[in-house]
């Protein structure tokens, strides 16, 4: 009961202490807890593309996890080590370390307590106001978000390990200090770091790598899989260049002694080199954290705010209808169903391309690889085709083409499949009355020829090579305003058709077999299928809703990692504050005017304030190219849209930062000016 | 004259309470140019109070302090530190040295904030050190330096600025016997070239190196001695003597 009693006593006593460790402690519970009640909600499952949703909050959830232990681990070192001094007390006056060891642990347990009510009861509250603002996001109102004790289990769990962890921390921290030392605090000099060339050259080399391969991804799935290593790159290097880079810098200013040697300069130099050890860390951790906020907010803001403009390019009119067969073939059976049901398609717009190749384009060589980095769908259109939608003549010889590559680059001379080779004439930006994106997540080249008669040995061999029974051709696009209720009739009505190639059409009395589960393979597509009737609503308010979702979770992680950084800085406040407080002292007894200290200070913190903000911008100017491959793995390329929204969010960020970085200054002007 | 001080008073009044302390009470005396003088009296006595008075860390409640004809007391509080800068040199009892610089940019201070050519500073430097003996400190780092080591470049500071006086707190407190001994020395050394010390403790070992001791009690100066040309050890005898007869209490 004693060390109960010392316990919250010194909890209390101290509160200045632990403020900011309990501040973390329920932030970090609160934002698991957010995401763990919408992803144990049971009307979850009512969302349309739940499991996307609820894989993305899994995701998010692990991250913040992850996040949440790291940071209560720094939150936790920083209150013991300006505990030390407390701790070395009592052990010289008698506690032995076990029984100090007991009152920590207890310490612990209370917070944990504190924590948990705390962020339950200010989860129930805070999960209503968020939930409206979900709504409002993906769109959906019949969602209903309840408490649900099964996520405040969960997440009490979770943070069940995580103070375990910090009890482990802190039994083994008292143990290996001597009272002494625990009694002399961490007020021990510390030699001038050496500038390593070496590991300077490493963290440059690093962040080069990184940036390269965030320049160099040529496909949406080419930067999914390079993004995690060029992100690991660029926090090694990150972390080097503040610990070898910037000191290399600072020394070779301070060797040029009629730039050292003057009052500003001076002292704020000295000061950085003197404590650049422990500053890396700190700057490279901010850093990190801006550009994580940076990435969160501008993919998932520009992925939520490039749906319209995507769906504007790929939808030319509100249906589109995909039948598995020859434009002629095609036009006839629609218009015949169409004006047997009594249903009307206006403005219609029909073309006819080859069906699709998907293998690898290596220097205008196609394989038939299935190899992600550079995965490309191939169509072919015919002349005639071309002309018929643009009403612009063109000539082709017939080894020749023209190349639009609507998703990705392409910059060849010619273009080879099998022994076929093209000479491509022209490269052209767009096609009139033709979509300039698609919903693959591959590139995208349409590769216009004279005539089918170009084509169809190519089909061949690709199906040979794929080893494929039924023969490849045409398949024809329809794209038309329909009713909504019209829209509906006719998908119906289509799903009982049964379309491949030029087998005849056949109509079928059961609809029933759901095509998507159909698992029969190549024998699913010989037997033909239905023609896919895709509407712009219907897509809106999936994509909303999977945009939404993604959008809500990045704005929860994006809170989060800034509150982190908050928190960091903070504490980077308080103990440079601490550590300076006696410089300044000596400095104005020694002949520094107030102003004068004033001035030194202002310009040290802004040093440090800009330093991560202007290379998380730089990282973040990198990002940049993947993010938008990224994202136009969602399907977009709007570039200007994408640009915007980043730099607004870019904005945004650095004022909060701002603000933050004012807030904590105040912090550390009260004491060095106390 | 150098140093006049003229009726000094300092009233300490916390915020909080009516209470009023009386650290410094109707305190005069002059300094000649060249003097060494030692202010001695025991704890609590006023002395730092009086030296952070004439350092201009600290404003007096009443009187002056004119120094080479300048009153202290009522220059503006944003030229305080240039004046200190350019008039004064300190030496204080736990060296204040800053851990950020090495000891060479400790000892330029003074002269980096008076914005002095890097030359000049090099100049002064070069001619202290070996009347310091800290040519091997200089490259180091404060905390590698031992007390009495880094006491000789806490003084070395305080005279690359060339002062017209040299403020000292009991700069031999936080050091053992023998490097007090070879600091005293030390001092009387630099006070033999002219330049002009004034030192308050309350060891009698310290004060018996000045040529003058003021004695002082409750704030006011109510005594004082000259060394004339006498073995600091037969000084220390009067001084002890001293403090034992007119302040009632036994020297340390
Ligand atoms: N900032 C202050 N506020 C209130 N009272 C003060 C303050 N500074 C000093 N005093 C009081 O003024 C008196 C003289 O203090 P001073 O520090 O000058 O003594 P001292 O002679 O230097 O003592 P010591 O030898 O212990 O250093 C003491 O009674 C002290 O309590
Ligand atoms: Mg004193």
């Amino acid at each position: 009961m004693f060390y109960v009693k010392l316990a919250s006593r010194n909890i209390r006593q101290s509160i200045s202490n632990f403020l900011p460790f309990g501040l973390s402690s329920v932030v970090m519970f609160l934002m698991n807890l957010m995401i763990a009640t919408i992803l144990f909600s049971p009307s979850l499952k009512k969302l349309p593309g739940a499991g996307n949703f609820a894989m993305l909050l899994g995701l998010g959830l692990t991250v913040l996890t992850v996040f949440a232990t790291i940071f209560m681990i720094y939150s936790y070192r920083f209150l013991l080590k300006r505990r030390t001094k407390e701790f070395g007390l009592y052990n010289i006056l008698g506690l032995k370390k076990r029984h100090i060891v007991r009152i920590s642990i207890l310490e612990l347990m209370m917070m944990f307590l504190a924590t948990v009510v705390a962020g339950t009861v200010l989860g129930i509250i805070l999960a209503k106001f968020l939930y409206l603002f979900l709504i409002h996001l993906i769109g959906e109102s019949y969602f209903d978000l309840q408490w649900s004790p099964l996520a405040v289990g969960i997440v009490t769990a979770i943070f069940a390990c995580i103070y375990l962890l910090l009890m482990i921390i802190s039994n083994i921290s008292i143990h290996r200090q001597s009272s002494l030392e625990l009694l002399k605090n961490a007020s021990k000099g510390e030699k001038e770091p050496k500038s390593r060339i070496i590991l300077a050259l490493l963290g440059l080399v690093s962040l080069a790598i990184g940036y390269y391969l965030a320049v160099t991804v040529v496909s949406p799935l080419d930067a999914l899989t390079k993004f995690f290593i060029a992100v690991l790159f660029v926090i090694f290097g990150t972390l080097l260049f503040y610990m070898s880079f910037t000191i290399w810098l600072l020394k070779r200013q301070k060797k040029n002694k009629n730039y050292y040697y003057q009052p500003k300069h001076f002292i704020t130099v000295s000061g950085m080199l003197y404590r650049m050890k422990q500053n890396a860390v700190g700057l490279a951790n901010i850093t990190i954290l801006v550009t994580m906020t940076f990435v969160t907010l501008a993919t998932t803001v520009g992925l939520f705010s490039s749906i319209n403009g995507f769906l504007g390019d790929y939808f030319l009119r509100n249906t589109l209808i995909n039948v598995n067969t020859t434009q002629q073939r095609s036009i006839e059976f629609i218009d015949q169903v169409a004006e047997k049901n009594g249903l009307a398609l206006n403005n219609k717009i029909v073309y006819e391309l080859s069906n699709r190749l998907t293998g690898a384009m290596n220097d205008g060589r196609f394989e038939n690889k299935q190899n992600l980095a550079n995965l490309t769908a191939v169509n072919f259109m015919t002349a005639d085709t071309y002309t018929q939608l643009t009403g612009n003549k063109i000539h082709l010889r017939e080894n020749e083409t023209i190349a639009y590559p609507a998703v990705g680059r392409f910059h060849e001379s010619n273009v080879r499949f099998w022994n076929h080779t093209f000479k491509v004439k022209e490269k052209i930006s767009e096609i009139r009355n033709f979509p300039s994106t698609s919903m693959m997540a591959s590139n995208w080249l349409i590769l216009i020829v004279n005539s089918k008669e170009q084509i169809q040995p190519i089909l061949d061999d690709a199906s040979k090579a794929a080893g494929n029974r039924y023969k490849m051709g045409y398949d024809t696009t329809i794209s038309a305003d329909l009713t909504a209720k019209d829209a509906k009739k006719f998908q119906k009505v289509l799903s009982y058709y049964r379309v491949n190639g030029n087998d005849p059409i056949k109509r079928i009395n059961d609809s029933e077999t759901k095509i998507e589960q159909d698992d029969r393979g190549e024998a699913k597509t010989i037997a033909g299928m239905p023609p896919t009737f895709e509407r712009y609503d219907d897509m809106h308010e999936q994509m909303t809703s999977f945009a939404g979702g993604f959008l809500f979770i990045g704005l929860i992680l994006g809170f989060t990692f800034i509150l982190g950084t908050a928190l960091i800085i903070y504490y980077k406040q308080i103990s440079e504050g601490e550590q300076d407080k006696r410089s300044f002292e000596i400095l104005q007894e020694v002949g520094l005017s107030k102003d004068e200290v004033r001035q030194t200070i202002r310009s040290q913190v802004l040093l440090v304030f800009f330093l991560p903000i202007a290379v998380a911008v730089v990282h973040f100017g990198f990002a940049f190219i993947m993010i938008q491959k990224l994202i136009s793995l969602f399907g977009t390329t709007r570039f200007n849209l994408l640009l915007l929204t980043s730099i607004g969010t870019i904005a945004v960020v650095a004022v909060i930062y701002y603000l933050i970085y004012k807030q904590t200054s105040r912090a550390y002007y009260r004491i060095v000016e106390r | 004259m150098l140093l006049q001080v003229s009726h000094l008073q300092k009233i300490f009044q916390t915020r909080f309470s009516k209470e009023k302390t009386v650290a410094l009470q109707d305190v005069s005396f002059s300094v000649e140019e060249g003097e060494y003088i030692a202010i001695m009296g025991e704890s609590g006595s006023g002395k730092t109070t009086l030296l952070n008075t004439l350092a201009t860390l600290d404003k007096p409640t009443l009187g002056s302090v004119i120094l080479n004809g300048q009153d202290l007391t009522i220059i503006k509080e944003n030229k305080l530190a240039e004046f200190r800068r350019t008039h004064l040199g300190f030496i204080f009892q736990d060296f204040n040295l800053l851990d950020t610089l090495s000891v060479r940019d400790n000892i330029f201070l003074p002269l980096v904030l008076g914005r002095q050519k890097v030359r000049i500073m090099e100049q002064r430097l070069e001619k202290l050190v070996p009347k310091l003996n800290i040519a091997d400190l200089l490259n180091k780092q404060p905390f590698e330096l031992s007390g009495g080591q880094k006491q000789r470049v806490a003084i070395a500071r305080a005279l690359i600025t060339q002062p017209e006086l040299v403020l000292a707190d009991e700069p031999t407190a936080a050091l053992d016997f023998k490097n007090s001994e070879g600091l005293l020395a030390l001092l009387e050394e630099i006070n033999d070239t002219g330049q002009t010390i004034l030192m308050v403790t309350h060891s009698a070992i310290a004060a018996s190196h000045a040529k003058r001791v003021l004695f002082i009690k409750d704030g006011r100066i109510f005594h004082q001695l000259y060394r004339a040309n006498r073995e600091a050890s037969k000084f220390m005898q009067e001084i002890s003597m001293t403090m034992t007869n007119l302040l009632g209490t036994e020297v340390r």
